[in-house]
């Protein structure tokens, strides 16, 4: 799996080599075996979202169309919010992968909790949407 | 009702500092300035004010414990050169916020041993944004 950059929407400032720059984007590399204790309940959560939603889906044709669709980032959180998992301690996970050292600002600067402070609740929304549609989902699903 | 300013975060590089109390302080880095006068006659004069561009230095100084992480810190930060980044945070609400940029430590830093020894950092800067 390749690293993805996630571009920012929101401003976003932070320090490298002695400047005070913006960012414009934010760079998600895979998770590793160091960073199992803060996926693994994502992709429980996850999935536990979508045997929920699929639960309560009365549609037949809705829920075939639903597993032809590419499900974007966007989805993803809307489906962890329908869920009924704890919202709070999976946003509480979601800050401790990104504080692992697997997201980078502009490639070079590992996010720190100074840092995560400032970013914005829609860039980090995004920020986990992209990781799940990029690393979680496809590992959840069998590396499709 | 003022409240008075004395509860700052630090953060350097990105990484909050714990540092010793009351021991913070900082210089905006506004520089010096002097004013003489000149004559202009019949017992008047003007001023003139000028600034001395070559003193504006900012400057951030503070102590912290000594323990191993935070010698670890002090020799990062010297070792880093002016490639260090300050920040100084008010509490919430306050809106006190300043950047310093390019910061060095100019001297050489000294870590005291004793039971409650601390570390003496200060920073020479950018002035603060």
């Amino acid at each position: 799996m390749d690293p993805v950059r996630y571009h920012l929407k929101n401003s976003l400032k932070y320090a490298v080599k002695g400047d005070h720059l913006s960012a414009e984007f934010v760079e998600m590399r895979p998770p590793t075996y160091r960073q199992i204790d803060k996926v693994a309940p994502l992709k429980q959560a996850l999935m536990s979202a979508i045997l929920d939603v699929r639960d309560n889906k009365t549609d037949d044709d809705g829920a075939k169309k639903g597993n032809e669709e590419k499900i974007d980032g966007a989805t993803y959180i809307l489906l962890l919010y329908q869920g009924k998992g704890d919202i709070a301690r999976i946003m509480s996970n979601a800050r401790n992968l990104i504080l692992s050292g697997v997201f980078l600002v502009d490639g070079e600067t590992s996010i720190t909790q100074p840092i995560l402070d400032d970013i914005s609740v829609d860039d980090f929304e995004g920020l986990l949407g992209e990781y799940i549609v990029n690393f979680l989902a496809p590992s959840l699903m069998g590396g499709r | 009702m003022a409240t008075q300013l004395n509860d700052v975060m630090i953060i350097i590089n990105n990484l909050p500092v714990a540092y010793t109390a009351n021991s913070l302080s900082w210089k905006d880095g506004l520089g010096e300035s002097s004013v003489r006068n000149a004559v202009i006659g019949g017992q008047k004069t003007e001023q003139v004010f000028s600034q001395d561009l070559s003193t504006k230095f900012g400057m951030v100084k503070f102590s912290m414990p000594s323990t191993i992480e935070n010698e670890g810190k002090k020799r990062t930060w010297k070792l880093n050169k002016n490639n260090n980044v300050v920040q100084l945070i008010g509490p919430p609400g306050s809106g006190f916020a300043k950047v310093f940029t390019q910061a060095s430590i100019l001297g050489d830093p000294e870590t005291s041993a004793a039971t409650d020894g601390n570390i003496e950092i200060e920073f020479n800067t950018n002035p603060a944004q």
